[in-house]
């Protein structure tokens, strides 16, 4: 086994052979060796793909004999150039994590309890199967409904694949971005997110979005910021409750009552409107319904009740909308964290209504729209009758993220009699905290494939472990805020640890076990073969290539952008030898004037949104309650959102509270006068509580919040080992009471009032 | 001969912490727990500091990251009854761990406090031993350990360009923290090749040194506009 090795390394003897190495430090010497004499072991890299967040960076993993031993990025990817953020510098502690399921788990006892029994792979799949074999034939395949996260990759295929063949219409896939997605659905009819060109924009005015720390193509985003930040021409102004990493590198922070974004969105969309600050010939030629919008702004928002509802100064609110007007190209950019307020469309609309009025879709600095890579489409699905039967009844579809998760917390006659789970993330998480009763007492079966014991994993009657990423074939294609489309090409870097099986191999197994017709539309042997097969898309496409150094990557795309396109590889074998090599393909030219593709709603138009159309905004808050003084603000910190993973990660936890000098404790801060009313000193340890439980914390008093405000990080770990974590009775989440985003179904994190006080000891 | 420095840009660094982590999974620094935060006893040889400054809303926070400064005189080095720090000749100051005795007169006598003594065995569990990187060694309790600027990745260059049968060119060497600094504020090389960026930039008006007062003469140069300096 590979840890006796250490013994033997210290001594210092061993081996070294010749084997190819991807130094990773210069572009050029991408393809040279090491020759160590005092190394032991063999020593390999290999590429792969990132997956520890949505961004899918490209990795070189490091290995001696068969351990992994470092990652570091692949200098060619386009993503990260070479670079890995923390939480991908940890990524082999989730790898090697002692958290790691072992094998399949059969729970024992009460549902409620979470006592296993392990069980063997055989038995694990038969009972499973069974049972939806069972639910089929008696006409019941529509209570089968699958939950996961909204990936970008074929797994989302495959998955999809087997629910329609199987007969469900319930794919659940919790998306961090469907607020983004809803809103760029009701503006441009785009059921997607669009990418923003920092590259070519002189301001970004960001309403909280969380563009260095949050967004899945960071590695990309603070690459440009560090270039701006050297010499070139960049303003930022943060627009948020809270002094987030953002408004620390800001220009400008401008602070504002939690909630209020959208508001002030209009405040300064009323200051361009009125003084005619936009562009007229845009408007004219891409957007409707201006008018409306003009009128609306005219008659409704006026400066002073702007300012008093989101605290901004009214001078600020001026002067913010004169720097968007002069700073063009200027992008205004908002996150789905302002979804998390029960409001969020409104927000979000409002702010992107900025970016109409300055004319910045498609075009340089603006926002633009990926496309999506040419791979190879699945051949189309075989439905037999049973299948036939299922769709052709009314059979409620899920249609929002709130939908989806009505349809799992309340009993109906329609409710899941089966539930498969794999990771579905912190959002379902979240549910789970507070409904996690309701699930069980409605769902008689729930199977999840969980790699780790946590919050998921507790709900199944049956576990059938998946490995991590680093352990199987997968593309991944590059998140749509990014415009270059991207297709890395992850493969396992060690084989699956203990019993675990990629979820992949487990769902093709089960398909070929569920008869003939499940055989016929699922003809593939493995899954990389599924993944070679829509890869060789990407080789009879004519455009893109497999990752070059940068040199080449501007040479293709101005070649591309004339539509000119040359073959660099004669075969579909040296492609696919070529493409495992470099670790993925890239097309890196953007057409613009592409009408269809950026509005796809009837008119071919952007179109604006009157608030009122919506929702009347700033009426909802403040319910005067003396016993709980404090505003909650509940917020993200890097990448732990996005990704229940990250607490099988020490390395990556542990520096989480480095601006507030704590490792393994949460927080709340807590600003300095608001501090000195109730009685609270900065670290003071804390109770901090809201009509629905209370939570343990060190008070921090900071001056980046607001007055009145009690803000507190999710997801923060407080024990290296996650087993070792009294998280559940620790979680913020559970001062949470019970709204919700209407669409998304997200707990709303930020109308929740809590007060303070000092806990008796440490 | 070369004498290897950094140069931190504070206007590039955005605090990811990517440089911190990547230090620890190259150097097999084990990650710290709820004890040694109680007691000020954990290890990171890369920190990124914060310095906030201003009342709300006015407030300004910089973020510095802070690797051992490479002392061109190092107050560390002197104090050491046997020889287990030294300045080697290309200007690193490394640390013998098997002459370390733990007097840790050197930990007191650092003024940047950037050596740490390992009061606990380091703790890894028997999975995430796999990921110990072989080149570089473990430690034991009761030894001072420090940033060495991933000394070993020198030493792995340097082979590589002997078995090439070509001199060591100065981008065949760079410590894990640089390699992966996403923002591009820590720039590594030679500080004595008038070619090098290094050289360049620890030249430039923006330039500065952390408590240059003292005489110790940093390797590790620090880039910001304006009023930070010092
Ligand atoms: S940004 Fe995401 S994909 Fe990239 S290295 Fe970090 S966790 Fe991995
Ligand atoms: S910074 Fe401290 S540890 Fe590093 S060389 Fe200088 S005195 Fe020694
Ligand atoms: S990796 Fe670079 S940007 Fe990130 S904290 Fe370190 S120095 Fe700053």
């Amino acid at each position: 086994m590979a840890i006796k090795r250490r013994d033997f390394l210290k001594i210092g003897g061993g081996i070294s052979l010749s084997l190819p190495l991807y130094t990773c430090i210069s572009d050029k010497s991408y393809n040279s060796t090491s020759r160590s004499n005092w190394l032991a072991g063999v020593e390999r890299w290999v590429p792969s793909v990132c997956q520890a967040c949505p961004g899918g960076c490209g990795i070189m993993v490091r290995l001696v004999d068969d351990r992994a031993v470092k990652i570091e990025g692949n200098p060619i990817h386009p993503l990260n150039k070479g670079k890995v953020c923390p939480k991908g510098q940890s990524g082999l502690q989730l790898l090697y994590s002692s958290e790691r399921i072992r094998g399949p788990l059969k729970k024992v006892g009460s549902r409620n309890e979470e006592r296993w029994e392990e069980i063997s792979w055989d038995e694990a799949l038969d009972t499973v199967s069974t049972k939806l074999q069972q639910l089929r034939e008696s006409g019941q395949s529509h209570t089968v409904a699958f939950a996961g996260k909204n990936q970008q990759n074929t797994t989302d295929e495959l998955i999809s694949r087997f629910l329609e063949v199987y007969g469900s219409p319930h794919f659940f896939k919790f998306d961090e971005w469907a607020a983004l997605k809803n809103a760029y659905f009701v503006s441009q009819g785009i059921n997607d997110i669009m990418a923003v060109d920092f590259n070519n924009s002189r301001l970004i005015l960001s309403f909280g979005a969380s563009f260095l720390s949050n967004w899945p193509n960071v590695m990309e985003n603070q690459r440009i910021y560090g270039e701006k930040r050297a010499g070139g021409d960049l303003k930022i102004i943060q627009i948020e409750p809270r002094f987030s990493i953002e408004a620390s590198r800001a220009d400008k922070w401008i602070p504002i009552n939690p909630g209020s974004e959208g508001l002030l969105a209009l405040g300064i969309a009323s200051v361009l409107v009125k003084e005619r600050l936009y562009n007229q010939a845009f408007i004219e030629r891409f957007t409707s319904r201006f008018n409306e919008f003009r009128d609306y702004i005219l008659q409704n928002i006026t400066l002073d009740q702007v300012s008093e509802i989101t605290g901004v100064p009214l001078s600020s609110i001026i002067e913010i909308a004169k720097e968007f007007n002069t700073h063009q190209p200027a992008v205004a950019v908002a996150d789905s964290n302002l979804s998390y307020s029960g409001n969020g469309l409104f927000d979000i609309l409002a702010v992107h209504s900025l970016n109409a009025l300055a004319g910045n879709i498609d075009s340089p600095g603006g926002f633009l729209r990926r496309r999506q890579a040419p791979l190879t489409d699945l051949p189309p699905v075989i439905l037999d009758s049973a299948a036939k039967k299922a769709f052709s009844e009314e059979k409620q579809k899920a249609v929002s993220q709130r939908d989806m998760i009505d349809n799992l917390i309340n009993n109906s006659s329609q409710g899941i009699r089966c539930l498969l789970l794999s990771s579905p993330g912190h959002h379902f998480d979240s549910i789970i905290q507070k409904k996690k009763t309701d699930i069980l007492e409605n769902i008689p079966f729930i199977v999840s494939f969980s790699p780790f014991m946590d919050e998921t994993s507790s709900l199944a009657d049956i576990i059938l472990p998946d490995t991590t990423f680093y352990e199987k074939w997968q593309d991944h294609h590059s998140s749509p805020l990014s415009e270059i489309p991207i297709v890395g090409i992850s493969r396992p870097v060690i084989k699956p640890l203990y019993q675990s099986r990629p979820l992949e191999s487990t769902l093709l197994t089960l398909a070929k076990s569920m008869g003939e017709n499940f055989v016929q539309n699922f003809p593939w042997s493995d899954y990389k073969e599924i993944l070679f097969y829509r890869i060789k898309g990407l080789f009879r496409a004519k455009k893109g290539s497999i990752f070059s150094s940068s040199y080449e990557e501007a040479q293709l795309r101005i070649l591309e952008e004339r539509r000119w396109w040359t073959r660099q590889h004669d075969s579909e074998d040296a492609f696919m030898k070529d493409i495992l090599e470099k670790g993925g393909w890239q097309d890196p030219s953007y057409h613009f004037n592409e009408r269809s593709f950026v509005y796809q709603n009837k008119s071919r138009r952007f179109v604006f949104t009157s608030s009122h159309e919506i929702k009347d905004q700033g009426a909802a808050e403040n319910p005067e309650n003396g016993d709980y003084p404090l505003r909650l603000f509940l917020f993200d910190l890097p990448f732990t959102s996005t990704d229940s993973g990250s607490k099988n990660m020490p390395w990556y936890q542990e520096n989480l509270g480095f601006r507030f000098g704590l490792m393994w404790k949460i927080w709340v801060e807590v600003n300095p006068d608001t501090a000195g009313d109730i009685g609270i000193r900065d670290k003071d340890i804390v109770w901090v509580e809201s009509p629905q439980g209370r939570i343990k914390a060190v008070a921090r008093v900071f001056p980046g919040i607001g007055p009145d405000i009690a803000g507190i990080p999710l997801n923060k770990a407080e024990h290296p080992l996650a087993s070792k974590e009294e998280a559940a009775s620790n979680d913020p989440l559970h001062l949470l009471g019970e709204t919700y985003d209407e669409r998304t179904g997200v707990p709303d994190r930020i109308s929740t009032h809590v007060k303070i006080y000092k806990a008796r000891g440490r | 001969m070369r004498k290897w420095g950094m140069v931190i840009d504070l206007d590039r660094c955005a605090g990811c912490q990517a440089c911190v982590v990547a230090c620890k999974a190259e150097n097999n620094v084990v990650h710290s727990d709820p004890v040694q935060e109680e007691t000020f006893r954990a290890i990171s040889w890369m920190s990124v500091l914060t310095v906030m400054e201003g009342e709300y809303p006015d407030v300004k926070e910089r973020y510095f990251p802070r690797p051992c400064m490479h002392c061109e005189n190092p107050p560390c080095v002197k104090v050491c009854p046997v020889g287990a720090t030294y300045k080697n000749p290309e200007g690193i100051v490394a640390q013998v761990y098997t002459r370390c005795i733990g007097c840790r007169y050197c930990t007191n006598n650092c003024p940047y406090t950037l050596k740490y003594f390992n009061y606990f065995r380091p703790r890894w569990t028997r999975e995430m031993k796999n990921l110990l990187n072989p080149d570089v060694p473990k430690r034991q309790v009761g030894v001072v350990e420090k940033c060495t600027f991933c000394h070993h990745r020198l030493q792995k260059a340097k082979e590589d360009a002997r078995f090439e049968k070509r001199e060591l060119r100065e981008k065949d060497y760079v410590p894990a923290c640089v390699q992966t600094c996403p923002t591009g504020a820590l720039i590594f090389g030679d500080l004595e090749n008038p070619k090098s960026e290094v050289f360049r930039l620890s030249k430039i008006s923006r330039a500065f040194r952390l408590l240059e007062e003292l005489g110790t003469e940093p390797q590790v140069f620090y880039l910001t506009e304006g009023e930070w300096h010092g």
